[in-house]
Protein backbone atom coordinates (compact mmCIF):
# COMPACT_ATOMS: atom_id res chain seq x y z
CA UNK A 1 0.00 0.00 0.00
CA UNK A 2 1.14 3.32 -0.72
CA UNK A 3 0.59 6.42 1.36
CA UNK A 4 -1.93 8.49 0.28
CA UNK A 5 -3.00 6.61 -2.87
CA UNK A 6 -6.57 5.18 -2.15
CA UNK A 7 -7.82 1.61 -2.54
CA UNK A 8 -11.08 0.06 -2.77
CA UNK A 9 -11.66 -2.70 -0.51
CA UNK A 10 -11.63 -6.58 -1.82
CA UNK A 11 -14.55 -8.57 -2.61
CA UNK A 12 -14.18 -12.03 -1.20
CA UNK A 13 -16.53 -14.45 -1.36
CA UNK A 14 -16.44 -17.64 0.47
CA UNK A 15 -19.22 -20.63 -0.09
CA UNK A 16 -19.34 -23.90 1.96
CA UNK A 17 -18.68 -24.19 5.68
CA UNK A 18 -18.82 -20.34 6.27
CA UNK A 19 -20.53 -20.38 9.77
CA UNK A 20 -19.17 -18.21 12.61
CA UNK A 21 -18.22 -21.38 14.47
CA UNK A 22 -16.69 -22.89 11.51
CA UNK A 23 -15.13 -20.01 10.09
CA UNK A 24 -12.85 -17.97 11.63
CA UNK A 25 -12.30 -15.30 8.88
CA UNK A 26 -15.72 -14.16 8.94
CA UNK A 27 -14.66 -12.21 12.35
CA UNK A 28 -11.22 -11.38 10.65
CA UNK A 29 -12.85 -9.34 7.62
CA UNK A 30 -15.21 -8.04 9.77
CA UNK A 31 -12.15 -6.25 11.37
CA UNK A 32 -10.01 -5.75 8.23
CA UNK A 33 -10.84 -2.48 5.86
CA UNK A 34 -9.46 -3.62 2.84
CA UNK A 35 -11.67 -6.48 2.91
CA UNK A 36 -15.65 -6.92 2.20
CA UNK A 37 -16.24 -10.31 3.10
CA UNK A 38 -19.45 -12.37 1.17
CA UNK A 39 -20.50 -15.70 2.38
CA UNK A 40 -22.87 -18.53 1.10
CA UNK A 41 -23.27 -21.74 3.41
CA UNK A 42 -22.84 -24.42 1.01
CA UNK A 43 -21.80 -26.93 3.78
CA UNK A 44 -22.94 -27.82 7.27
CA UNK A 45 -21.63 -29.41 10.25
CA UNK A 46 -24.05 -30.97 13.08
CA UNK A 47 -22.46 -33.18 15.43
CA UNK A 48 -19.52 -34.12 12.71
CA UNK A 49 -19.20 -33.61 8.65
CA UNK A 50 -20.56 -36.50 6.95
CA UNK A 51 -24.26 -35.67 6.51
CA UNK A 52 -24.73 -33.10 3.60
CA UNK A 53 -28.24 -31.11 4.53
CA UNK A 54 -28.75 -30.87 0.78
CA UNK A 55 -32.46 -28.88 1.54
CA UNK A 56 -30.75 -26.45 3.34
CA UNK A 57 -27.66 -26.15 0.92
CA UNK A 58 -30.32 -25.93 -1.88
CA UNK A 59 -32.04 -22.81 -0.26
CA UNK A 60 -28.50 -21.11 1.08
CA UNK A 61 -27.52 -21.39 -2.34
CA UNK A 62 -30.49 -19.84 -4.16
CA UNK A 63 -30.76 -16.60 -1.45
CA UNK A 64 -26.62 -15.96 -1.32
CA UNK A 65 -24.82 -17.29 -4.22
CA UNK A 66 -24.91 -14.39 -7.16
CA UNK A 67 -27.81 -14.21 -9.91
CA UNK A 68 -25.81 -14.10 -13.14
CA UNK A 69 -22.31 -14.20 -14.32
CA UNK A 70 -21.74 -10.31 -13.94
CA UNK A 71 -22.94 -10.31 -10.25
CA UNK A 72 -20.35 -13.43 -10.05
CA UNK A 73 -17.42 -11.61 -11.76
CA UNK A 74 -17.67 -8.56 -9.74
CA UNK A 75 -16.22 -10.57 -6.84
CA UNK A 76 -11.99 -10.60 -6.65
CA UNK A 77 -11.37 -13.64 -5.01
CA UNK A 78 -13.33 -17.07 -4.13
CA UNK A 79 -12.48 -19.03 -1.54
CA UNK A 80 -14.10 -22.54 -2.02
CA UNK A 81 -14.25 -24.14 1.91
CA UNK A 82 -15.77 -27.52 1.26
CA UNK A 83 -18.87 -26.63 -0.46
CA UNK A 84 -20.73 -29.17 -2.37
CA UNK A 85 -20.03 -28.13 -5.68
CA UNK A 86 -23.27 -29.67 -7.39
CA UNK A 87 -25.83 -27.28 -5.60
CA UNK A 88 -24.07 -24.40 -7.72
CA UNK A 89 -25.75 -25.97 -10.73
CA UNK A 90 -24.39 -26.40 -14.66
CA UNK A 91 -24.74 -22.57 -14.57
CA UNK A 92 -22.88 -21.32 -11.45
CA UNK A 93 -19.93 -24.01 -11.76
CA UNK A 94 -19.49 -22.36 -14.84
CA UNK A 95 -19.60 -18.87 -14.05
CA UNK A 96 -17.07 -19.37 -11.44
CA UNK A 97 -14.58 -21.07 -13.88
CA UNK A 98 -15.69 -18.28 -16.19
CA UNK A 99 -14.63 -15.64 -14.01
CA UNK A 100 -11.52 -17.09 -13.08
CA UNK A 101 -10.15 -17.50 -16.76
CA UNK A 102 -11.33 -14.85 -18.36
CA UNK A 103 -12.76 -12.16 -15.28
CA UNK A 104 -9.33 -12.18 -13.24
CA UNK A 105 -11.04 -13.79 -10.08
CA UNK A 106 -8.37 -15.07 -8.06
CA UNK A 107 -9.76 -18.69 -6.23
CA UNK A 108 -8.73 -21.16 -3.80
CA UNK A 109 -9.62 -24.48 -2.66
CA UNK A 110 -8.93 -25.71 0.84
CA UNK A 111 -9.28 -28.80 2.28
CA UNK A 112 -6.79 -30.23 -0.63
CA UNK A 113 -9.97 -32.29 -2.42
CA UNK A 114 -12.59 -29.65 -0.71
CA UNK A 115 -13.53 -32.99 1.81
CA UNK A 116 -12.65 -36.53 2.17
CA UNK A 117 -16.68 -37.31 1.83
CA UNK A 118 -17.50 -38.75 -1.48
CA UNK A 119 -20.93 -36.49 -2.08
CA UNK A 120 -18.32 -33.35 -1.60
CA UNK A 121 -15.33 -34.31 -3.52
CA UNK A 122 -16.74 -36.50 -6.26
CA UNK A 123 -18.86 -33.33 -7.63
CA UNK A 124 -16.05 -31.19 -7.73
CA UNK A 125 -13.72 -33.79 -9.04
CA UNK A 126 -16.30 -34.17 -12.07
CA UNK A 127 -16.77 -30.35 -12.38
CA UNK A 128 -15.08 -28.48 -15.12
CA UNK A 129 -13.92 -25.94 -12.08
CA UNK A 130 -11.28 -28.76 -10.97
CA UNK A 131 -9.16 -27.82 -13.67
CA UNK A 132 -9.01 -24.32 -12.40
CA UNK A 133 -6.97 -25.55 -9.14
CA UNK A 134 -3.44 -26.67 -9.03
CA UNK A 135 -4.14 -29.39 -7.37
CA UNK A 136 -3.89 -32.82 -9.26
CA UNK A 137 -7.44 -33.90 -7.19
CA UNK A 138 -7.49 -37.11 -9.38
CA UNK A 139 -4.27 -38.21 -8.02
CA UNK A 140 -5.16 -37.40 -4.13
CA UNK A 141 -8.40 -39.69 -4.65
CA UNK A 142 -6.22 -42.57 -6.58
CA UNK A 143 -4.10 -42.35 -3.78
CA UNK A 144 -6.32 -42.31 -0.95
CA UNK A 145 -8.83 -44.63 -1.46
CA UNK A 146 -10.07 -43.97 -5.16
CA UNK A 147 -12.99 -42.26 -6.77
CA UNK A 148 -15.39 -45.13 -5.20
CA UNK A 149 -14.61 -44.44 -2.00
CA UNK A 150 -17.01 -43.14 0.54
CA UNK A 151 -14.93 -41.27 2.58
CA UNK A 152 -10.91 -40.99 1.57
CA UNK A 153 -8.21 -41.41 3.72
CA UNK A 154 -6.35 -38.16 3.37
CA UNK A 155 -5.24 -38.52 6.80
CA UNK A 156 -4.68 -35.00 8.76
CA UNK A 157 -1.04 -35.89 9.95
CA UNK A 158 0.64 -34.97 13.14
CA UNK A 159 3.16 -32.05 13.68
CA UNK B 1 5.98 -25.19 7.90
CA UNK B 2 8.91 -24.60 5.16
CA UNK B 3 8.21 -21.44 3.20
CA UNK B 4 9.45 -21.41 -0.28
CA UNK B 5 12.11 -18.43 -0.23
CA UNK B 6 12.35 -18.22 -4.35
CA UNK B 7 8.62 -16.65 -4.64
CA UNK B 8 7.60 -13.41 -4.42
CA UNK B 9 7.42 -11.86 -1.11
CA UNK B 10 3.73 -12.40 0.20
CA UNK B 11 4.31 -14.86 3.04
CA UNK B 12 8.43 -14.47 3.81
CA UNK B 13 7.51 -10.97 5.74
CA UNK B 14 6.82 -13.26 8.44
CA UNK B 15 9.45 -15.27 8.37
CA UNK B 16 10.89 -12.86 11.00
CA UNK B 17 7.74 -13.51 13.19
CA UNK B 18 8.40 -17.08 13.66
CA UNK B 19 5.83 -18.37 10.64
CA UNK B 20 7.85 -21.92 9.99
CA UNK B 21 8.00 -22.30 13.65
CA UNK B 22 3.97 -22.15 14.37
CA UNK B 23 2.46 -25.71 14.76
CA UNK B 24 -0.82 -27.12 13.34
CA UNK B 25 -2.88 -30.15 13.66
CA UNK B 26 -4.18 -30.43 9.92
CA UNK B 27 -3.22 -30.13 6.42
CA UNK B 28 -4.65 -32.91 4.00
CA UNK B 29 -2.75 -34.50 1.31
CA UNK B 30 -2.16 -32.75 -2.11
CA UNK B 31 -0.35 -33.67 -5.47
CA UNK B 32 0.53 -30.63 -7.58
CA UNK B 33 -0.22 -30.76 -11.07
CA UNK B 34 2.74 -29.15 -13.42
CA UNK B 35 3.26 -26.16 -13.56
CA UNK B 36 1.83 -25.37 -9.84
CA UNK B 37 3.87 -23.35 -7.92
CA UNK B 38 4.67 -24.33 -4.23
CA UNK B 39 4.12 -21.39 -2.09
CA UNK B 40 5.16 -23.05 1.79
CA UNK B 41 5.45 -27.39 2.69
CA UNK B 42 4.04 -28.87 5.92
CA UNK B 43 6.54 -30.60 7.43
CA UNK B 44 5.95 -34.10 8.81
CA UNK B 45 1.87 -34.41 7.83
CA UNK B 46 2.88 -37.30 5.90
CA UNK B 47 5.80 -38.95 6.30
CA UNK B 48 4.79 -42.07 4.18
CA UNK B 49 5.01 -40.28 1.10
CA UNK B 50 7.49 -37.33 2.04
CA UNK B 51 8.97 -35.39 4.75
CA UNK B 52 7.82 -32.32 3.37
CA UNK B 53 4.55 -32.51 1.21
CA UNK B 54 2.50 -28.79 -0.77
CA UNK B 55 0.88 -27.20 2.02
CA UNK B 56 -0.28 -24.40 -0.38
CA UNK B 57 0.64 -23.92 -4.17
CA UNK B 58 -1.04 -22.14 -6.94
CA UNK B 59 -1.00 -21.44 -10.38
CA UNK B 60 -2.03 -19.38 -13.35
CA UNK B 61 -5.16 -20.50 -15.23
CA UNK B 62 -6.26 -18.08 -17.87
CA UNK B 63 -6.45 -14.78 -16.61
CA UNK B 64 -6.60 -15.99 -13.03
CA UNK B 65 -4.69 -17.04 -10.58
CA UNK B 66 -5.56 -19.98 -8.43
CA UNK B 67 -4.91 -21.58 -5.68
CA UNK B 68 -4.90 -24.92 -3.72
CA UNK B 69 -4.33 -25.26 0.25
CA UNK B 70 -4.26 -28.57 2.17
CA UNK B 71 -5.43 -27.31 5.35
CA UNK B 72 -8.44 -25.36 5.99
CA UNK B 73 -8.81 -22.18 9.06
CA UNK B 74 -10.37 -24.38 11.48
CA UNK B 75 -7.09 -26.68 11.84
CA UNK B 76 -5.27 -25.01 14.44
CA UNK B 77 -2.37 -23.53 12.71
CA UNK B 78 -4.02 -19.91 11.47
CA UNK B 79 -4.50 -20.05 15.61
CA UNK B 80 -7.94 -20.69 15.98
CA UNK B 81 -9.68 -24.15 15.81
CA UNK B 82 -13.53 -24.80 15.69
CA UNK B 83 -15.53 -25.50 18.79
CA UNK B 84 -16.80 -28.31 17.87
CA UNK B 85 -13.59 -30.21 17.47
CA UNK B 86 -10.36 -30.78 19.13
CA UNK B 87 -7.30 -30.00 17.12
CA UNK B 88 -3.38 -28.74 17.95
CA UNK B 89 -4.16 -24.99 18.26
CA UNK B 90 -0.93 -23.15 17.04
CA UNK B 91 -0.19 -19.74 18.76
CA UNK B 92 0.26 -17.79 15.47
CA UNK B 93 -1.20 -14.59 16.10
CA UNK B 94 -0.90 -13.85 12.33
CA UNK B 95 -3.78 -15.50 10.63
CA UNK B 96 -5.80 -12.57 9.34
CA UNK B 97 -2.25 -11.06 8.43
CA UNK B 98 -1.47 -14.21 6.46
CA UNK B 99 -4.45 -14.33 4.79
CA UNK B 100 -4.99 -10.83 3.82
CA UNK B 101 -1.08 -10.40 2.34
CA UNK B 102 -2.80 -14.02 0.46
CA UNK B 103 -5.66 -12.42 -0.72
CA UNK B 104 -3.93 -9.29 -2.11
CA UNK B 105 -1.62 -10.77 -4.16
CA UNK B 106 -3.72 -13.51 -5.20
CA UNK B 107 -6.19 -10.26 -6.64
CA UNK B 108 -3.33 -8.47 -8.17
CA UNK B 109 -2.49 -6.41 -5.13
CA UNK B 110 1.31 -5.47 -3.31
CA UNK B 111 1.57 -8.03 -0.71
CA UNK B 112 2.10 -5.95 3.04
CA UNK B 113 5.89 -6.10 3.75
CA UNK B 114 5.63 -4.19 7.23
CA UNK B 115 3.33 -6.59 8.97
CA UNK B 116 3.56 -5.04 12.69
CA UNK B 117 2.13 -2.01 11.83
CA UNK B 118 -1.17 -3.71 10.18
CA UNK B 119 -1.34 -6.09 12.91
CA UNK B 120 -1.42 -4.04 15.69
CA UNK B 121 -3.99 -1.65 13.59
CA UNK B 122 -5.85 -4.91 13.22
CA UNK B 123 -5.92 -5.78 16.84
CA UNK B 124 -7.48 -2.90 17.67
CA UNK B 125 -10.05 -3.23 15.21
CA UNK B 126 -10.61 -6.59 16.40
CA UNK B 127 -10.80 -5.29 20.37
CA UNK B 128 -13.20 -2.59 19.56
CA UNK B 129 -15.40 -4.98 17.92
CA UNK B 130 -15.06 -7.54 20.83
CA UNK B 131 -15.92 -4.68 23.17
CA UNK B 132 -19.07 -3.17 20.95
CA UNK B 133 -20.27 -6.94 21.55
CA UNK B 134 -19.91 -6.65 25.26
CA UNK B 135 -21.42 -3.33 25.29
CA UNK B 136 -24.67 -3.92 23.36
CA UNK B 137 -24.97 -7.49 25.63
CA UNK B 138 -25.08 -5.12 28.72
CA UNK B 139 -27.74 -2.56 26.80
CA UNK B 140 -29.81 -5.34 25.83
CA UNK B 141 -29.53 -7.06 29.34
CA UNK B 142 -30.59 -2.99 31.34
CA UNK B 143 -32.78 -2.51 28.22
CA UNK B 144 -35.14 -6.42 29.21
CA UNK B 145 -35.30 -4.68 32.30
CA UNK B 146 -36.67 -1.84 31.41
CA UNK B 147 -34.06 0.49 31.55
CA UNK B 148 -33.20 3.25 29.20
CA UNK B 149 -30.56 2.70 26.81
CA UNK B 150 -30.94 4.64 23.85
CA UNK B 151 -28.34 7.61 25.11
CA UNK B 152 -26.02 4.63 25.64
CA UNK B 153 -27.33 3.37 21.97
CA UNK B 154 -26.77 7.06 20.54
CA UNK B 155 -22.91 6.90 22.18
CA UNK B 156 -21.94 3.80 20.85
CA UNK B 157 -23.02 4.86 17.28
CA UNK B 158 -21.31 8.23 17.28
CA UNK B 159 -18.00 5.88 18.28
CA UNK B 160 -18.77 3.83 15.21
CA UNK B 161 -18.45 6.48 13.39
CA UNK B 162 -15.04 7.34 13.98
CA UNK B 163 -14.44 4.28 13.57
CA UNK B 164 -15.50 4.52 10.69
CA UNK B 165 -13.27 7.44 9.84
CA UNK B 166 -10.41 5.69 11.09
CA UNK B 167 -10.81 2.79 8.26
CA UNK B 168 -10.88 5.08 5.46
CA UNK B 169 -7.74 6.31 6.93
CA UNK B 170 -6.38 2.95 6.85
CA UNK B 171 -7.74 2.57 3.17
CA UNK B 172 -5.90 5.32 2.46
CA UNK B 173 -2.26 3.83 3.74
CA UNK B 174 -2.42 6.61 6.75
CA UNK B 175 -1.58 4.65 9.42
CA UNK B 176 -0.80 6.95 11.68
CA UNK B 177 -4.44 8.99 11.86
CA UNK B 178 -5.60 6.19 11.71
CA UNK B 179 -4.57 4.51 15.00
CA UNK B 180 -5.10 7.64 16.62
CA UNK B 181 -8.83 7.45 15.84
CA UNK B 182 -9.42 3.88 16.45
CA UNK B 183 -7.38 4.33 19.88
CA UNK B 184 -9.81 7.28 20.45
CA UNK B 185 -12.41 5.22 19.61
CA UNK B 186 -11.72 2.48 22.49
CA UNK B 187 -11.03 4.63 24.94
CA UNK B 188 -14.91 6.56 24.40
CA UNK B 189 -16.04 2.86 24.12
CA UNK B 190 -14.13 1.91 27.11
CA UNK B 191 -16.12 5.00 29.23
CA UNK B 192 -19.52 3.48 27.59
CA UNK B 193 -19.27 0.26 28.68
CA UNK B 194 -18.49 1.74 32.68
CA UNK B 195 -21.65 3.83 31.94
CA UNK B 196 -23.48 1.13 30.71
CA UNK B 197 -22.28 -1.29 33.79
CA UNK B 198 -23.37 1.69 36.06
CA UNK B 199 -26.75 1.62 34.14
CA UNK B 200 -27.34 -1.79 35.15
CA UNK B 201 -26.65 -1.16 38.19
CA UNK B 202 -28.87 1.64 38.73
CA UNK B 203 -31.75 -0.74 37.38
CA UNK B 204 -30.69 -3.62 39.45
CA UNK B 205 -31.09 -0.92 42.34
CA UNK B 206 -34.55 -0.64 41.56
CA UNK B 207 -35.01 -4.15 41.33
CA UNK B 208 -33.76 -4.41 44.68
CA UNK B 209 -36.04 -1.95 46.37
CA UNK B 210 -39.16 -3.39 44.74
CA UNK B 211 -37.75 -6.67 46.14
CA UNK B 212 -37.60 -4.86 49.27
CA UNK B 213 -41.02 -3.57 49.74
CA UNK B 214 -43.06 -6.24 48.44
CA UNK B 215 -41.16 -8.59 51.13
CA UNK B 216 -41.40 -5.99 53.78
CA UNK B 217 -45.29 -5.50 52.93
CA UNK B 218 -45.81 -8.85 52.80
CA UNK B 219 -43.79 -9.07 55.89
CA UNK B 220 -46.38 -6.15 57.84
CA UNK B 221 -49.36 -7.83 56.46
CA UNK B 222 -49.07 -11.51 58.06
CA UNK B 223 -47.28 -9.74 60.86
CA UNK B 224 -50.38 -7.64 61.71
CA UNK B 225 -52.80 -10.42 60.87
CA UNK B 226 -50.58 -12.80 63.62
CA UNK B 227 -51.11 -9.83 66.06
CA UNK B 228 -54.55 -9.71 65.37
CA UNK B 229 -55.87 -13.30 65.41
CA UNK B 230 -52.96 -14.78 68.10
CA UNK B 231 -51.99 -11.80 70.40
CA UNK B 232 -54.99 -9.91 70.68
CA UNK B 233 -57.17 -12.39 70.21
CA UNK B 234 -59.55 -10.82 68.37
CA UNK B 235 -62.07 -13.53 67.07
CA UNK B 236 -61.51 -15.62 70.25
CA UNK B 237 -64.66 -16.44 71.65
CA UNK B 238 -64.23 -18.67 75.06
CA UNK B 239 -66.08 -22.23 74.46
CA UNK B 240 -68.81 -22.84 76.95
CA UNK B 241 -69.02 -25.17 79.74
CA UNK B 242 -70.74 -28.32 78.14
CA UNK B 243 -72.92 -29.80 79.98
CA UNK B 244 -74.50 -33.52 80.37
CA UNK B 245 -77.80 -33.21 77.83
Amino acid sequence: MVAGTHEDPMKVMCLGAVENQLAPYISWFRQEPSITGHYVPARFYESGWSAMFGERIMRSVRMYFPRNYAQLAGYDFLMLDSPVVSYFGDDGIHWMRRAIEEGEVGATTMNSLLSKHQFCFLPFLLSELSDCFPLDGIKVAEYSGGLDSTKLSMKIGTP
Amino acid sequence: MRVNRNTPPVFTPFLSLGLEKFVGGGGYLMFARQGALIWMWSVGNHPEIAPEVPYLMSWEFGDGLTWSLSDNMRHGWWGWDMPAETHIVSDNPYGLDILVNWIRYGTGREPIQDIPVFHSLRVSYGNYNDLRSMVFSVIDFVSSFGGKTVDLEMRVQNTDGLVGESKLLYMDNELQSAETKIDLAIDILEKITEDSMRRKDETFLWIYITQWLVVTATGMVCGSVLWTLMVRRRVYREVPTTKRM
